[in-house]
């Protein structure tokens, strides 16, 4: 890879061809075709952001923070969950108009705004907030090994963009599931060495339900998606494992 | 209507915690913000957040740091109190489970930061906001207080001195509802998208501050704004001062370590100020002694991929994924890029403002810590130390004001008038606010940027009195009321307006050089004259802000002359 050089930052057009639809004025959806001038360094977001901007300001979307941080900007493009600000166009096949959709599995509010309160809810589920096991002396920290830390890196990295719920057929089918997100969420509680045994057994007799880790058939369609590179698959199957092991199992 | 006790605006790291703190204290407590709380720009806080924590440290130093920082116009009490409390807090935070970094011994780990005389930055690899902001809202989900989220708030109700509460549009359905409290705190964050090039979100418009303006609040010292120096350049997305932190070098085209060699900080070198650093560069490149799209080249090379790996995964993403460079094999393009709004609503360490029950904590507030130029680190500790102290005593003053004091028929009477202007914006033919918006975002880039002159303040005064001139035309293209995004871009832009025009007119009339002020016609520090904070007071729609002075309060620091 190398620095990008001033002369070659024109590249043609590149046309979008995008999910369309307003509640109060639209029956069904449909798609709007748009074409605009390609950039070196373009990403869906920009290309987007240029549409509303110039050419059609009633095309609406979320986005903040663009630098694939803050979630909000996560979409269906060309048939696979990513977030718009860190998918450059020139890594899209443009032989063929760029689709860009709503996530699927969840309702649509408005072009490709969809409702994230179900994914919150599933979020909340798992009592997403660090139960340890005894206080701390005031104003001393919980110690933690380095390595502990290290072992929940990837997981800590969730930024609720809900690529991920949106892959997977189990949580499309079963409002119930409690979903890759949110079981990511709670190996990273689960996994963590400070809460202590009667919380991770606790934490592990909630997911051990039928809506809860049995319901994922481990197809790792969620650790594709995800663009910060966490496998909730994997979350899933070690503490399915532990379950296991403990025969909390009771479900099948 | 909606009616409670402490009613927090906006959902970063500062309203968070201002509701957990307020929530603490037995207040009814809810949180509006136009975004959910995890898009909040506190996530993208990438390098740490500062507090003397190990034996061998001391808060007075960390004080000193930040006063010396500040050029000496920061306020000695408010950074006395934030340096005292950053332990605890930082702490506190731990605590409540946010995932740190850890050394060997199993302890908090920190890093050097620029400016700092000691170690002593506290960080969660390079992603420590968004660790931060999503400790706080698990916090705000055991607790259980009531979120309204993607609720755009358009106005604070202000009569006879006193706050009522606000006016907020549901952005689902476009329906425009009232919100009544004894005590409101706003927690809006920054003003990025004022410049072009910014590290900023596009949700950090300055409505907070455009708002409290407007009801009468004054906005101190506006002319510091700070550029970072390190920043890519085709989006702005910030590279983390940890990167120098770590060791990375800076180099010009000469294969130069600039810092050093050509004398602009000779002791401190990259790790001097981010002003210092950031005016270095640009004489740089205006030198010629740059790179394409005027950047100097940032190295990390030195380090090997598993470190990079381990302290800056965030780094190594947002370099290949946004600029298409491996900073294991290569180095980075960085160029200063709009940052951090030190100044903003005047208020104390209590958060409070001159209106009665109406308080501001955050990027939005200016309990003046920073002064003109704010330290890495110090803006994520600014947000918990004063969110706890503006959550708690706005619901001691909730539960001391009588109920008959606050008025919800007042903030009603506002929504139906905030319903009218909508509707007007909804319904003319005139100018779209994306060019209007561009303009402008353009002009402060070229003329209130880094460097300023007499000259080039007065044209982008003239610029923006134009925009705002067309702006009275300006027309909502989007008929709907589902989640319509062009009416809030509309509304944002007049937030931009109004806070570019109180950046420049303040900057326009400090007749000197201090910090992140960088004036080519007065290029030094004047402390007989301009050793004071710029209060810019709203004058009327047609009217440039009114400028007063107020003294800085100076402790056992001296003004001295600042050198890295
Ligand atoms: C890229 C980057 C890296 C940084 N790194 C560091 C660092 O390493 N260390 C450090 O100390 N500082 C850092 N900073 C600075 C620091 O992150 C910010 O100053 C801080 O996070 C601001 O927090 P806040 O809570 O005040 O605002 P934000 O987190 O921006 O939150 C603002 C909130 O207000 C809401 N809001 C705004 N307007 C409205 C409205 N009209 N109606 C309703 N709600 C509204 C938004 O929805 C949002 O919830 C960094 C900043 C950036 C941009
Ligand atoms: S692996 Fe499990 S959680 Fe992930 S997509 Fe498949 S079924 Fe869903
Ligand atoms: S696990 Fe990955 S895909 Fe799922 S919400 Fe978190 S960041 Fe998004
Ligand atoms: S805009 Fe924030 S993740 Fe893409």
């Amino acid at each position: 890879m190398s620095t990008k050089t001033a002369d070659d930052t024109h590249r043609g057009t590149v046309t979008l061809k995008v999910f369309r639809y307003v509640p109060e004025e639209d029956e069904d959806s449909y798609f709007k075709e748009y074409s605009i001038e390609r950039q070196e360094g373009m990403t869906v977001l920009d290309a987007l952001i240029r549409i509303r901007d110039h050419q059609d300001p009633t095309l609406t979307f979320r986005h903040s923070c663009r630098m694939a941080r803050c979630g909000s900007d996560a979409m269906y493009i060309d048939g696979r969950q990513r977030l718009a600000c860190n998918t450059q166009i020139e890594d899209l096949d443009l032989s063929t108009p760029v689709q860009i959709e709503p996530l699927p599995n969840e309702d649509v509010e408005r072009d490709l705004v969809v409702d994230m309160d179900g994914f919150y809810d599933r979020m909340e589920s798992v009592e997403p907030w660090f139960q340890p096991d005894h206080e701390p002396e005031t104003g001393d920290e919980y110690l933690q090994s380095h390595e502990n830390r290290q072992n929940i890196d990837t997981v800590l990295d969730c930024i609720w963009c809900g690529c991920c719920s949106s892959s997977c057929n189990p949580a499309g089918n079963d409002d119930d599931f409690t979903g890759p997100a949110a079981l990511a969420k709670a190996y990273r509680f689960f996994k963590d060495e400070r809460e202590g045994d009667e919380t991770r057994q606790r934490r592990l007799e909630m997911l051990n339900k039928s809506h809860g880790l049995w319901r994922c058939h481990t197809q790792f369609n969620c650790t594709e998606v995800c663009p910060k590179g966490i496998s909730p698959t994997e979350a899933i199957m070690e503490m399915s494992k532990e379950a296991v092991k403990q025969k909390l199992r009771f479900w099948r | 209507m909606h009616k409670h006790d402490v009613l927090i605006v906006g959902a970063g790291g500062a309203g968070l915690r201002a509701a957990v703190a307020a929530h603490e204290a037995g207040a009814d407590v809810a949180i509006v913000s136009k975004l959910h709380p995890v898009r909040s720009h506190t996530g993208a806080a990438e390098g740490g957040i500062n507090a003397a924590l190990k034996d061998e440290d001391d808060w007075h130093d960390h004080a000193y740091d930040t006063v010396k920082g500040s050029d000496y116009i920061g306020d000695q009490e408010p950074i006395n109190i934030m340096t005292r409390e950053a332990p605890n807090e930082v702490i506190n935070l731990e605590n409540m489970g946010m995932a740190f970094s850890r050394e060997e011994d199993k302890r908090v780990a920190q890093r050097p930061f620029g400016g700092l005389s000691f170690p002593r930055t506290t960080y969660a690899s390079d992603k420590t906001g968004h660790m931060l902001l999503h400790t706080m809202y698990e916090q705000v989900l055991k607790r259980g207080i009531t979120v309204y989220d993607e609720w755009y708030v358009t106005d604070l109700v202000v009569e006879n001195g006193r706050a009522h509460g606000v006016t907020a549009i549901d952005l689902q359905t476009g329906r425009v509802d009232s919100f009544a409290a004894n005590a409101t705190i706003f927690a809006t964050g920054g003003m990025g998208q004022v410049y072009e090039h910014t590290t900023n979100a596009v949700a950090n418009t300055g409505d907070g501050l455009s708002i409290a303006y407007r009801a009468g609040v004054p906005m101190e010292d506006m002319e510091f704004i700070q550029f970072h120096p390190t920043t890519l350049p085709s989006t702005g997305i910030l590279i983390t001062e940890a990167c120098r932190g770590e060791g990375g070098i800076l180099y010009n085209n000469e294969g130069e370590r600039f810092m050093y060699e050509r004398g602009y900080a000779p002791n401190a070198g990259e790790l001097a100020s981010r002003d210092v650093v950031s005016r270095a560069e640009l004489i740089e490149v205006q030198e010629g002694r740059g790179f394409e799209q005027g950047t100097v080249h940032l190295d990390l090379t030195h380090f090997g991929e598993e470190k990079i790996e381990e302290r800056l995964a965030q780094i190594l993403e947002l370099a290949r994924d946004f600029e298409g460079v491996d900073p294991v094999e290569e180095p980075i393009p960085v160029k200063p890029g709009q940052h951090y709004t030190m100044g903003g609503i005047a208020c104390d360490a209590d958060g409070k403002t001159n209106v009665e029950g109406f308080y501001a904590v955050g990027e939005a507030a200016c309990v003046s810590v920073h002064g003109a130029n704010r330290l890495g680190g110090n803006a994520l500790l600014e947000l918990v130390v004063f969110g706890k102290r503006a959550g708690e005593h706005a619901a001691k003053a909730s539960a001391g004001s009588s109920s008959a004091s606050v008025s919800p028929s007042k903030v009603e009477v506002r929504a139906e008038e905030e319903r009218e202007r909508i509707e007007e914006l909804m319904s003319g033919t005139g100018v779209h606010q994306s060019e209007i918006r561009e303009e402008v975002q353009e002009i402060m880039t070229e003329k209130v940027g880094v460097f300023r002159t007499e000259e080039g303040l007065k044209e982008a005064r003239e610029a923006i009195q134009d925009a705002k001139r067309r702006y009275e035309d300006v027309t909502v293209k989007d008929s709907s009321s589902t989640f319509n995004t062009d009416l809030t871009q509309t509304l944002e832009l007049r937030s931009i307006l109004d806070v570019a025009e109180v950046i420049t007119e303040s900057a326009l009339a400090r007749t000197e050089s201090r910090g992140a002020h960088s004036r080519d016609d007065y290029t030094e520090r004047n402390d007989d004259d301009w050793l004071k904070h710029t209060m810019a007071h709203y004058a009327g729609e047609n009217e440039y802000p009114r400028l007063e002075y107020d003294d800085v309060i100076i402790e056992e620091y001296e003004p001295k002359e600042r050198s890295y």
